[in-house]
């Protein structure tokens, strides 16, 4: 059964044993181990495994000597000379003038958003007319002229008991402030507007 | 005795006994020669006076990074001849991209992000192409690489081993154990080498510690005492 001791000592002792701790974290881990002999196990037996690991430096391998270094800085030489110094000075030519682009691009991209956003401004929803729409699309009549407003989103505010619109008062049904479907219908109803068809079909031929 | 925390080693300073994973080889013309030993001479003088038009500044570059790359990718990959075409890669790749170096960063860790870019690259093919092979398929078969040298047999062994537990681990945390483990650079190096936080790279040396040696007494028959 491992103590909290153990516990903390254990998830610290990858980066002891390596070095890689500050002092301050590393001498409570240290003080543990020379107490606990299980922790101390583990950290040998961590040691060892890093230590083999650290090992691999000190390797040499085949063929691998000042010659093929030598080797290797001409190939690589000879690979860099195909490609021309002044073409990589261009590059960077190249390069700041794409910069330059993209600036004037990015300013000219934030002027753009800062005049929408000002003219979005000036002609929000809030500060748009309400949109009016013809009754129908024939001939006008001898009546007045029809006007069904838009049923948009905008509701033009009354006050509390005002409840005539247009000379006319307002029925329970009726959407508040606007001439709603059904107040249209009750108008239809009382002969004061005739439908757009029956009025196309009823006109006298002149 | 419980373990000593290994000293810190900067990257410049690894040296290790068999071989040299840096410096700067012979055999190479002596202007070259000349400007790669010139400590006088920064990397950044170097690549502006490559950028100039010069190409003696380059090769004195190649010189200086490339037993380091070499070795890096070697760790990594496993295999000289993979190693040797991901360094020449490497240091192609950085030549063409010279324009885009920022003088106000260091530059080995910005060419050893290219080196282990292309280095983890070519482990992932290679693992690809691997996976389902004879060789995976046995296991038990003796490690192909070819050691030089007068190393005794036990060491061989030894080393044998290693690689077989570096081949099972993923590449992220191999990539982290052959960094900090192998090449000595820090955590704080290690982090904008791999593209990673400071503490992204410390768990991935933590977890990759433990997971290495969980595989090495897996492969010794069991956790030694």
């Amino acid at each position: 059964m491992s103590s909290p001791a153990c516990e903390r000592t254990l998830a610290m002792l990858p980066l002891f044993v390596g070095g890689d701790l500050d002092a301050a974290t590393a001498e409570p881990v240290r003080q543990h181990l020379l107490a606990c002999l299980r922790c101390r196990g583990e950290a040998s037996s961590l040691q060892r495994a890093t230590g083999s690991m650290r090992r691999l430096a000190a390797e040499p391998a085949a063929d691998v000597d000042d010659g093929m270094f030598a080797a290797m800085n001409r190939a690589i030489m000879d690979q860099v000379l195909v490609t021309d110094v002044a073409e990589l000075t261009a590059a960077t030519s190249t390069m700041s003038g794409r910069r330059w682009l993209e600036s004037v691009a990015a300013v000219l991209l934030l002027a753009f958003g800062f005049w929408c956003g000002q003219a979005s401004w000036q002609s929000s929803v809030l500060q748009r007319a309400p949109m009016a729409t013809p009754a129908n699309d024939g001939p006008a009549n001898d009546g007045p002229a029809i006007v069904v407003p838009y049923a948009g989103p905008r509701v033009p505010q009354r006050l509390l008991g005002d409840d005539v619109q247009d000379g006319y008062p307002l029925q329970p049904g009726d959407a508040a402030g606007l001439m709603g479907r059904e107040r249209l219908r009750s108008l239809v109803d009382e002969g004061m507007v005739l439908p757009a068809r029956r009025r196309a079909t009823s006109q006298p031929p002149r | 005795m419980f373990p000593q925390p290994a000293p810190r080693q900067s990257p410049k300073q690894t040296q290790t006994p068999g071989h040299e994973l840096s410096g700067i080889p012979a055999g190479l013309p002596s202007a070259v020669a000349q400007l790669a030993h010139d400590v006088t001479l920064s990397d950044a003088e170097l690549v502006r006076r490559t950028l100039a038009g010069q190409h003696d500044p380059f090769a004195a570059l190649v010189a200086r990074y490339q037993k380091r790359a070499f070795w890096i990718a070697y760790h990594v990959v496993g295999r000289v001849e993979d190693a040797r075409d991901v360094t020449q890669e490497a240091f192609v790749r950085l030549f063409r991209s010279l324009a885009k170096y920022d003088f106000a960063r260091s530059f080995y860790t910005w060419f050893y992000r290219i080196v282990m870019n292309l280095a983890i690259d070519s482990l992932r093919k290679i693992r690809s192409a691997r996976a389902g092979s004879i060789e995976d398929i046995l296991g038990g078969l003796p490690d192909s690489r070819a050691v030089a040298g007068d190393v005794p047999l036990e060491r061989t062994e030894e080393n044998g081993q290693v690689w077989a537990v570096l081949d099972k681990l993923d590449a992220k945390f191999r990539a982290v154990l052959v960094l900090r483990d192998i090449h000595g650079l820090s955590c704080r190096e290690i982090a904008p080498v791999l593209k990673v936080t400071h503490a992204t790279a410390r768990w991935r040396l933590h977890r990759g510690r433990q997971m290495f040696k969980e595989h090495w007494e897996r492969l010794q028959g069991g956790p030694e005492q």
